[in-house]
């Protein structure tokens, strides 16, 4: 194939995203996701395959969006009929490599892009796409059927995301594919505070600063009056309650109270439980506290024994149970520790306020009542399962975050949501949790450093990746789809309660229809609106039901009439819908953020849809 | 969100008059005619048909771009469109038939111009207008009007617009009633969108669900914000529309809400009036959503939104419509989620629902303002500017301004003082009112019991 040269480039530049400030562009979509996700996204590198309307309609959101490499691969020539079905190839462009009219067209869109162009198809694309080059997201808009499950594969190697779309007529699906998907979520509305946040604002475990500050600004409470009162940020108050509960001498006994009565009981399971599995505790509480700093590669081995007990690579995190018993055991006991502290906190609190009734004294009550009525641990839920993420680099900084969360506590949140009060006060308090934050992200990177680990030499791992996992800790979610196999339903599958779910059904018919079609058309030609092809679009979409396991009644002899008769007509508007969803997906993708698909999504005809999961 | 199956009574001071209900005849017969069966074959003429279609345009923000785009695809010839906005840097995030060198320029004319370039054929005409200054006749040429507008105020003004057009004005055109617009709604907020198709007298009007919309933030009623504020975006209206004009004499210009330096002055001073009327929730993010008026929008919600509303017209040209499920809810933040609804026309309603009647029921002591207040805030009604008149006398009106200014000192008189009527052994009496809106072309009769 000839073209343009300029294919794959090799991006090593590791740009910084911290450093820019966004522009009025993105000022009202900056508010949705915020301006480390616009960096994010202006940073994104996206390969698009195939040019054709729906190609150029996902490309188009990304450029608005503020996606700024872009990489066209396509290896047809702009014809009449692309003239009229796309909006971004003008009848001047037929007879041009339309992967190049493409780019050329799109450009004005937004002025700061590279829009690169490979003349080529998916098969090229996978052959020179070496692992060293950075993807944010690669999404297949037209391809063989042979040649997206190379293009897959490759992926999921790769670990980059995928997104396969495919449109015909009225009906059209996308799937998704990566192997893990690290999110970082933060609550919806800014002005409430989620359980996350409670945890991640470290009241019930302070940090010495914010302890030491809070007893030097504010205590004793008795020489408030009314008025003063009131104005104490309720933060405050948990910190003052939780101090005076312990005097100075058991305080510093405080920081490892938890961890007695975790290792009394776990005491009482070894008569019950095999006996490795009590040394294993042993070891691990013992191995944190003889300085984890001095031999971060014991501390680390230790950890990962005991959390990497359960080998589990395609296990969704959020299936409790894997646990082993004895980690469920201990984690038993460490929330009924944490519960036990909490009422006495929050009886504490109660003693004090008498009969006065004030707002923040109300507030901080509430907020504790919610944290005792959490039915988790208190510990941050990426941090539960076993760490054994592909990407490398997370993985290293999360098991360094864990190693040094018993000595220091987890990382502290960076910026403290809406508080009230006495504004000076605030702002103090908002400066304590910076610094604290700073200081717990040079802990880590100095952490990360002193490791003597091969593969990831831990100078090159970006402070400000460190930074954003720990601001984030409380935050962070995994996600994970299945591999894409065309052999095995394209990593779909019907939901087991499907009987009840007369989308899914409709959308799963719709789903095989367009295989077999596609199947079909490759090994025949000119099956439109034929009866014999009719029935033997039919015969292929049962035989493909059944090589996936699904149910052969799922497909009709209607879905394959209307695949048959709207098939390879121009939809503009389904081009532009699905494209679009296309590009959502692929930016809640590279922003992290936001819950993405993780299922095989069809659609038909907008008003009838529906989800296979 | 909220039960749509049907409209329950809401409001226990109005009630509605339910005998004389019936379905209304349908007016344009293809729009019913749904047969799943056949759309694929009826698919085949989706281009023809739509070719021959008069189609506006109300709004070339980024739905307007998309429906634009869209109906030029699918070979819509005749389209006019209609903005009264320029272009701004902020829109080009999301409104695709712009760029940087427009900025400045009338969003409807570039949008014209843009796809008369792209399509050579299609006659696009570019109106610099807003909506509420085009006359009836205007409306009245188009088949189908689609809407990407940004405010409630201007949905609920188009909405009754198609209502005057379609109403059968004598027995005669009543007969003869072959022309009713269809409207086509649109609207986006983040990752979370809907449109919705509105046939006059067949199914819910904006006005049947104007309860959904959240209020907006210019219409905070003047007299609650100089005198009894109850939230926090009562004291920044007062801090941004009372105590910046006054404060800066004109000296630092308007108040504009994109300056940093001008949001952290009314931030300040609606601190300070929130902390005196002992109220909460008072923060530069809420300050800028009240200043800026602006929702956030996205380039893909707008898209997707944007098709599903031009395919819908499509749809509707072909007779392949959805006669039901009229409303199409859309939402991103997790996972995909698509619905289509079906929302029953509410018989209370304002606009189309027949013959309702307004009852309120009040306290004779209380003043007039408070009952205009009530017709404000009322979720059902929702006025702008509401006038009445009672017996041809005119008690209160907005508008024209003389004429307020006359009525204006009428507001702090008790009820029972303006309106004297036969007092009945019961000790209440019932007022009938005519109550119009110059904001929503809207006139009724109220029925007001004052106790």
């Amino acid at each position: 194939m000839l073209g343009e040269t300029g294919p794959l480039e090799q991006e090593n530049a590791s740009c910084n995203p911290e450093e820019e400030t966004p522009q009025a562009r993105y000022l009202r979509q900056v508010s949705i996701w915020g301006n480390s996700a616009q960096r994010l996204l202006q940073h994104a590198r996206v390969a698009i395959i195939g040019s054709a309307s729906v190609g150029a309609e996902v490309a188009k959101c990304l450029l608005l969006s503020g996606v700024n490499d872009i990489l066209l691969v396509d290896d047809a020539r702009t014809t009449v009929a692309d003239s009229e079905q796309n909006f971004f190839l003008p009848p001047e462009a037929v007879g041009e490599w339309r992967a190049l009219a493409l780019a050329q067209q799109l450009q004005r869109l937004n002025p700061f892009a590279r829009i690169q162009a490979r003349v080529g198809s998916a098969r090229t694309f996978a052959a020179e796409w070496t692992s060293h080059q950075r993807l944010s997201i690669v999404i297949v808009t037209e391809s063989t059927q042979s040649q997206v499950q190379l293009v897959a594969d490759r992926c999921w190697e790769a670990t980059t995301p995928l997104l396969i779309l495919r449109v015909e007529g009225l009906v059209g699906y996308i799937t998704p594919q990566f192997p893990e998907q690290i999110l970082f979520q933060r609550g919806q509305h800014p002005g409430a505070l989620s359980l996350d946040c409670l945890r991640a604002m470290r009241l019930i475990q302070p940090f010495e600063t914010l302890t030491a500050w809070c007893l030097q600004r504010f205590w004793p409470l008795s020489q408030w009056d009314e008025a003063q009162l009131a104005q104490i940020p309720w933060p405050v108050l948990i910190v003052l309650a939780r101090y005076a509960i312990q005097d100075e001498s058991s305080l510093h006994r405080a920081r490892t109270w938890d961890r007695e009565i975790v290792r009394t009981q776990a005491m009482a399971a070894a008569r019950r439980a095999p006996v490795q599995t009590s040394e294993r505790n042993e070891s691990f509480t013992e191995g944190f506290v003889e300085g984890a700093l001095e031999s971060p590669q014991r501390a680390i081995s230790e950890c990962c024994r005991v959390h990497d007990a359960v080998p589990g690579d395609e296990r969704d995190p959020g299936d409790n149970t894997d646990e082993s018993t004895d980690s469920k055991l201990q984690l038993d006991q460490n929330q009924r520790a944490e519960a036990l502290l909490l009422e006495e906190i929050m009886e504490r609190l109660r003693e004090w306020q008498t009969n006065r009734r004030l707002s923040n004294w109300t507030q901080a009550l509430a907020m504790l009542r919610r944290l005792a009525n959490a039915t988790d641990r208190m510990e941050p839920s990426i941090l539960r399962f076993p760490l054994s993420f592909r990407d490398e680099t997370m993985t290293r900084i999360l098991r360094a975050i864990r190693v040094l969360s018993d000595q220091r506590g987890w990382p502290v949140c960076r910026e403290l949501d809406h508080l009230s009060g006495d504004a000076v006060a605030v702002a103090a308090l908002k400066r304590l949790y910076q610094e604290q934050a700073d200081r717990d992200v040079e802990a880590v990177c100095e952490f990360l450093k002193s490791e003597d680990i091969d593969s990831v030499q831990g100078d090159l791992i970006p402070t400000h990746l460190v930074r954003r996992v720990c601001s984030n800790l409380f935050f962070m979610t995994v996600r994970r789809t299945r591999r894409y196999s065309f052999l095995n339903g394209c990593g779909a599958s019907i939901p087991s309660n499907s009987e009840r779910l007369p989308q899914a059904r409709r959308s799963a018919g719709w789903f095989l229809a367009l295989h077999a079609y596609d199947g079909y058309q490759e090994s025949t030609t000119g099956v439109q609106g034929d009866a014999d092809h009719s029935i033997g679009l039919l015969n292929e979409a049962q035989r493909l039901a059944e090589s996936w396991g699904w149910s052969s009644d799922l497909v009709t002899p209607d879905h394959v009439r209307h695949i048959q008769q709207t098939a390879g007509r121009a939809e503009p508007a389904m081009a532009v819908m699905l494209g679009a969803l296309a590009a959502q997906e692929a930016i809640k993708l590279i922003i992290q953020r936001f819950e993405p698909l993780a299922g095989n999504f069809g659609i038909r005809r907008a008003r009838q849809y529906g989800l296979l999961c | 969100m909220v039960a749509l199956e049907s409209a329950p009574p809401r409001s226990s001071s109005m009630e509605t008059r339910r005998e004389g209900w019936l379905p209304p005849k349908s007016f344009s017969s293809s729009a019913m005619a749904f047969e799943p069966k056949c759309d694929a074959a009826s698919a085949s003429e989706t281009e023809r048909v739509a070719r021959s279609m008069r189609v506006l345009v109300a709004g070339a923000g980024a739905l307007g771009c998309e429906i634009l785009r869209t109906l030029a695809l699918y070979g819509v010839k005749e389209i006019a469109v209609i903005d009264m906005d320029v272009i701004e840097e902020s829109n080009l995030n999301r409104q695709s038939l712009f760029s940087t060198e427009n900025i400045g320029q009338s969003k409807a004319l570039t949008a014209a111009a843009a796809l008369r370039e792209r399509f050579r054929d299609c006659d696009v005409v570019g109106y610099h207008a807003a909506i509420q200054d085009m006359p009836l006749d205007f409306f009245r040429s188009f088949q189908v009007i689609v809407s990407g507008l940004d405010s409630v105020e201007a949905r609920r003004w188009l909405n009754s617009c198609i209502f005057h057009i379609a109403r059968p004005v004598g027995l005669e055109s009543a007969r003869n009633a072959s022309y009713a617009p269809v409207l086509i709604d649109g609207g986006t907020e983040g990752l979370a969108g809907q449109a919705r198709t509105i046939r006059p007298y067949e199914t819910a009007c904006i006005e049947c669900t104007v309860d959904l919309y959240a209020n907006e933030g210019t219409q905070y009623p003047l007299c609650t914000v100089v005198g009894t504020p109850r939230e926090p975006e009562h004291c920044i209206e007062y801090a941004a529309s009372a105590l910046w004009p006054s404060q800066h004499n004109g000296s630092l210009g308007p108040l504009d809400p994109y300056n940093a330096e001008h949001i952290e002055w009314v931030y300040g001073r609606a601190r300070q009036r929130a902390e005196q009327f002992g109220i909460d929730g008072v923060t530069v993010s809420l300050v800028k959503h009240v200043l800026q008026h602006s929702v956030p929008a996205v380039a893909t919600t707008n898209a997707f939104i944007g098709a599903a509303c031009a395919l819908e017209v499509v749809k509707l040209a072909n007779g392949i419509s959805h006669p039901d499920a009229t409303w199409l809810a859309f939402n991103g933040t997790s996972g995909i989620c698509i619905q289509s609804l079906h929302i029953d026309r509410r018989r209370s309603c304002p606009i189309c629902g027949p013959e309702s009647r307004i009852t309120i029921h009040m306290s004779g002591k209380a003043p007039l303002r408070e009952l205009v207040e009530l017709l404000r805030t009322h979720p059902e009604l929702r006025c702008r500017n509401p006038s009445l008149v009672w017996a041809y006398r005119p008690i209160y009106m907005s508008a024209p301004r003389p004429l307020e200014e006359v009525t204006r000192q009428n507001l702090d008189k008790p009820l029972n003082q303006i309106l004297i009527g036969n007092q009945n052994a019961e000790n209440s009496a019932e007022f009938i009112l005519t109550l119009t809106d110059s904001g929503l072309r809207l006139s009724r009769e109220m029925h007001l019991i004052l106790h």
